[in-house]
């Protein structure tokens, strides 16, 4: 049997009877049996039952099932649905109009643009203006009187003109006030000339 | 998986791989692919003990369930469940959970089926020489009725049945050869011409 090929020897037994078999295969054969051998064996092989004489009992499929969907509860279930054709067409076409209805016409586009900010703040702008001011109005320039010197305090916000015309009558009313000494005015006309020449 | 799958047209790899996911459907179309071919292998295995070949296919089954989630999708599940099948065998052989019926071919036909109490009518027509064939398959050793039954009752090849029974094919081509040899003998009496 070592060297004896049993698959060639079962595809003779299968589909041969000794007769039938050529004058080689007939030799090849009486190498491992007898002819009455192969004949006995043949007919065992045709004659075993490819199934069984017993009734087939019933199975208990219920139980296996339940222990089937216990044991895979966990899984996804989904396969155990199945889709008739009527039911794909009705879920695509409903799915269709979900998404015609829900997602936007229109798909915005996101434009970016740059913006130049100015870091200088408009308020410390105007803070440096008020300051400014602060100073001139906080100056104020100390002339020493004399007694032939009018001193005449300048209003801040006086228009010129008022202010000179007031000027003119206010010093025309010292004038008339003061006394006089040395070289004696007598009228406005002296004092007009004195200024003028540089007295 | 939108459509209605047509689970006869399904291999059983699909049907393992689906019936792990939860589809109980695919778990029916194996039950009813092998329950018959399981129950019988059984059967003829176990001392041709109907209650208890039920029980160990009611068992496998249920092994399938548990076990599924370890089958290797790239192998044949119709190896891969009978040698669960066979292991289960061996168990039983080495717990002695069944009594081996011997008998002899030259028994009346009857009292062999009382004695494995099957109804004579709800049998299938044998033949004498089918009978006594069945009987004598029996009588073989564990290891050589495994390599018989599975290559000429259950249509395994060589390769799948070496894959079974985790021994090389040159063994089983031994086993099987031997198993013939031991038949031809028990079944002398139909060969007339044997000196």
């Amino acid at each position: 049997m070592a060297t004896f090929d049993y698959n060639k020897l079962e595809e003779l037994l299968l589909s041969k009877d000794y007769s039938e078999l050529s004058v080689e295969q007939q030799q090849w054969v009486c190498q491992a049996m007898q002819p009455t051998d192969y004949e006995a064996q043949r007919k065992i092989l045709l004659n075993t039952p490819t199934t069984e004489h017993i009734p087939l009992p019933v199975g208990n499929l219920g139980d296996l099932q339940q222990l089937h969907k216990e044991h895979y509860s966990s899984s996804l279930s989904v396969w155990s649905y199945t889709f008739t054709l009527w039911q794909t067409a009705l879920i695509a076409v409903l799915s269709g109009v979900l998404v015609y209805y829900i997602l936007p016409r229109q798909i915005p586009i996101v434009q970016t643009k740059e913006i130049e900010v100015h870091t200088t703040d408009t308020i410390v702008q105007e803070q440096i203006i008020y300051e400014s001011k602060v100073v001139y109005e906080v100056k104020e320039i100390k002339t020493p009187t004399q007694i032939d010197t009018v001193y005449i305090s300048l209003p801040k916000e006086a228009p010129l003109d008022s202010f000179f015309m007031q000027s003119k009558r206010a010093l025309d009313q010292k004038i008339d006030s003061l006394p006089t000494k040395g070289k004696s005015m007598k009228g406005r006309g002296d004092l007009w000339d004195l200024m003028a020449k540089g007295q | 998986m939108f459509f209605k799958p047509k689970y006869k047209q399904l291999t059983d790899e699909q049907l393992v791989k689906r019936m792990i996911k939860g589809d109980t459907k695919s778990f029916d179309e194996l039950y009813h692919r092998y329950y018959e071919k399981l129950y019988y292998y059984f059967y003829r295995m176990l001392g041709q003990q109907t209650g208890l070949a039920a029980d160990y296919t009611q068992d496998l089954f249920v092994k399938l369930i548990e076990k599924a989630i370890t089958f290797d999708i790239n192998r044949k599940f119709s190896t891969w469940i009978y040698t669960i099948a066979n292991n289960m065998c061996k168990n039983a052989y080495r717990a002695k959970q069944y009594q081996k019926i011997v008998l002899s071919v030259e028994e009346d036909w009857e009292a062999y089926a009382a004695l494995l109490e099957v109804e004579i009518e709800n049998t299938v027509e044998l033949s004498a020489f089918q009978q006594d064939l069945l009987v004598a398959i029996e009588g073989l050793k564990p290891k050589h009725k495994v390599c018989f039954v599975l290559r000429y009752q259950q249509g395994f090849t060589i390769k799948e049945i070496s894959e079974i029974e985790q021994v090389p094919a040159g063994t089983i081509k031994s086993r099987i050869y031997y198993a013939l040899q031991q038949l031809a003998k028990e079944l002398m009496i139909y060969n007339p011409n044997k000196k």
